[in-house]
Parts: structure tokens; sequence; C-alpha cells
């Protein structure tokens, strides 16, 4: 049978646990005298002996021994809780997505969960610290703004055009004009199955439509709505198909199995590659897609309002 | 209906709980001019009309020996010992400019209070 003195030093032991060590015995010899005191006050004004239920009752003021040595040590949470927005986005769309991509990895999305969790406790941890200033909010004009430099919104879609779009299509000749001509192709040769199917057909329509909508965003001088959706589902679509390139092809009739290079090794590399890339294309196309159902734009707009 | 009753009672609650909590060290200063130890400091706290949970309190009297505001001392003359603690200096110098802001605060806030009991 528990007495109240041995709820309270149970109490104590329980909160000089969480302390650090230099601090545990000063506090804890503190705390278990205060305790006594209170406990005592709590009997007379009840004209009664302490007992384990009054100790309990007295105990419940201070909260789990956890929360009364946090407040003797305050500690700083392991995420920043203006983070914790941000955490649960990374967090839940990266593991929707990993379980899509590789559903037979499960513990995949468990890894991302914790990658993510290790990256947002660093950044806490920098910030604390103040070690860097890249970690401080800077005003920018964000990924798509509504007017920008022509050049400036042509360079992505131009990069796409190099790469993936043209060695999407013809990766041998690609490569052999990226190496000067010195470098051998043979391993980069596609499979007749694969440069008639209907895999590469969407996939290069999908490029092309990436390349096509930077084009007209540079035409437009910036950024409509329209122009950010549709680059959405566009790189959507293409990181869709890319994912759907390391699993095993398929032939439209017939489902009929075959492979994208000719060389086995080629495949065996490039597989997991495209499932990689695929992956974090609909990851940053779904935060893109978040970002824009998010979006303020162009300024706070009151809707619904009878007068300012 | 009752529901809204009920946050609005939170609230208000909430209210009273971030007042008594802003003015809790003044409170806390202005009783250690004379050594005190944690639960007798808490008794003269509640009969000056500022009950105060004895889970915030005796952390914060660490944490404000800690920044150098008081100094601390066991007396094991007592059964149980019991730690007392007192101003330091520093807390002294401390405890005057709080108790400054407070009065230029109260003057601020009693100006909003006439301006509404005004009208």
């Amino acid at each position: 049978m528990m007495t109240a003195g041995d709820v309270i030093e149970s109490y104590v032991r329980d909160v000089a646990g969480y302390l650090p060590r230099k601090k545990r015995n000063d506090v804890a010899f503190e705390l278990r005298a205060l305790l006594q005191d209170e406990l005592a006050a709590k009997a007379a004004a009840q004209g009664r002996a302490p007992d384990k239920e009054m100790a309990m009752d007295l105990l419940s003021g201070f909260g789990r021994p956890a929360e009364a040595a946090a407040r003797y040590q305050p500690r700083s949470p392991l995420i920043d809780p203006a983070d914790n927005h941000n955490f649960l986005i990374w967090a839940i769309v990266g593991s929707l997505v990993f379980s899509a991509v590789d559903p037979q990895n499960r513990l995949a999305s468990l890894q991302w969960v914790g990658g993510v969790f290790l990256w947002f406790a660093v950044v806490a941890w920098l910030r604390r610290r103040r070690a860097s200033e890249r970690l401080h909010w800077r005003p920018t004009r964000g990924l798509y703004p509504e007017a920008a430099s022509r050049p400036l919104v042509l360079l992505p879609g131009l990069a796409t055009l190099v790469f993936p779009f043209a060695m999407y299509l013809a990766p041998q000749t690609w490569w052999r004009i990226a190496t000067f001509g010195t470098g051998k192709s043979s391993g980069l040769a596609l499979t007749d199955a694969f440069l008639h199917s209907w895999q590469r057909g969407v996939t290069l329509a999908g490029l092309a439509l990436v390349v096509a909508i930077y084009a007209a965003a540079a035409a437009q001088g910036g950024w409509r709505t329209w122009s950010r959706h549709a680059l959405i589902a566009a790189n959507l679509l293409v990181g869709g198909m890319l994912v759907v390139h390391a699993a095993p092809m398929l032939t439209l009739l017939g489902r009929q199995t075959f492979t994208i290079f000719q060389s086995q090794v080629a495949n065996d590399v490039a597989m997991p590659i495209f499932g990689l890339v695929g992956g974090l294309m609909e990851l940053a196309s779904l935060y893109d897609a978040y970002k824009e159902w998010a979006r303020v734009s162009p300024a706070p707009a009151l809707h619904g309002a009878g007068s300012a | 209906m009752a529901n809204r009753d009920t946050n609005s009672k939170d609230s208000r609650e909430i209210g009273l709980v971030e007042l008594r909590r802003g003015v809790l060290v003044l409170a806390v200063l202005s009783r250690l001019r004379q050594r005190q130890y944690g639960y007798s400091l808490r008794q003269a706290l509640a009969e000056g009309g500022m009950p105060i949970e004895e889970g915030t309190l005796y952390p914060l009297l660490r944490r404000l020996e800690g920044q150098g505001l008081l100094l601390s001392e066991w007396d094991t003359g007592t059964s149980p010992p019991r730690r007392y603690y007192r101003l330091s200096p520093e807390g002294e110098r401390a405890f005057a400019e709080l108790a400054d802001a407070w009065r230029a605060q109260a003057e601020v806030i009693n100006g909003f209070l006439k301006e509404e009991s005004d009208r």
C-alpha cells in the first residue's frame, strides 16, 4: 500500500529523471520539500492525515513529471512549431508518392518521413544557433511571377528541350553529339517495341507540352493562371510516365512485356533512375499544386464582403 | 449556443491567465525583498490577492535565479530543509525598472478605460 510519502518520492524521482544530471539532486531536494509543505497544508485544510489520494490530487496540479521537468528546464522543440505545416505537407505527400512509386518497399515511406524530420530538425537547430543567414526569410518574386524577363522564363524550356526531351527522343544521337562523337552509344540503343510504344509517345508529348508552356509563358512576358496550372499538369504527366518506365513495360494490347533498351545492363541502370526522377517530379509537382492552391494573387481580396 | 458560451468563457479565462502571466515576475520580485521559501512565497502572493499555481511558481524561481535576479540559500536548520530566495542586486535593478514600466502601462490602460467609460 503506497503512502502519500511514497507517491511524492515516486513523483520527485520521475521529475529528476528528465533533468540534466547536474541539476537533478538540487531540484529534487527542493521539490520534495515544497511538495511536503503543500501536502501538509492541504491535510491541515481538510482536517485529516495526508494519504495517497490527497497526494495524487496535489500532484495533478503539477502535471506529468515530464511537464514539471520541462518547466524547470525548458527544452527546445525538435521541429520549430512554425514549421509544423510545411513538415506535415512534405511528410504526408512524400510518403504517399513513395507508396505509389515503390509499393514493394514498405519502409520507403517511413524512411522518407524520417529524412524529412531530420531535415527540419537540423534547420531548427541551425536557426537557433543563428549559424546561417541563408535560413532567414528573404523576399522573392516567386517561382512563377506574373511579370518576368522573357529569356529567363524561356531558359528552363530550352533546357528541357535539350535535356531530357532531345535525349529521350534519340538517345544515341544525343550522346554522340554531347560527347563530340567520342562516346560509345551502342548501350543506348532502344528496342523496336519501345520505339513504337504508347509509353514513349505519351512521355514525348508531355515533355513537348512542358517546352511549349515555357515558350508560351515567355511570349506572354510572365506566368498566368492557365500556364501555371498547365505546367503542373504536364509535369505530373511526365513524372507519372517516368514512374511507369521504372516498372516492366507492357504493350497496350495483349499486355506483353518489353524492355526500353536493347542492352540489359542499360535497363538495369536506367529503371531505378526513371523511378527516382519520376517520384521526385511527382513530389515537386504536388507541392507546386499545393502552393498554387494556397496562392494569394496578386493581392489579398475580400470575397463576399459588402464594403471595405 | 451553449458551445458558444463555453468558448466565450474559455476565451475570458485565457485572457485573465495571460494578463496575470504578464505581471507574474513583477509580483514575485516585489515579494522577495525579504527572503522567502517557495511555499511561503506562494502563501504571501495568495494573501495579497494573486494566487499562483505551485507548478508554475517553483520553476519560475529557479529561472529567475538562473537569470541572476535572485539569490538562494539552503536553510538546513528547519525540517524539512528549505531553500530561501531573495532579490540579488541585479534583481533590485530589474524590479525597479519593471515597476516603472508597470506604472507607465497602468497609466496608459487607465486612460483607455476612462475613454471607454466616458462614452
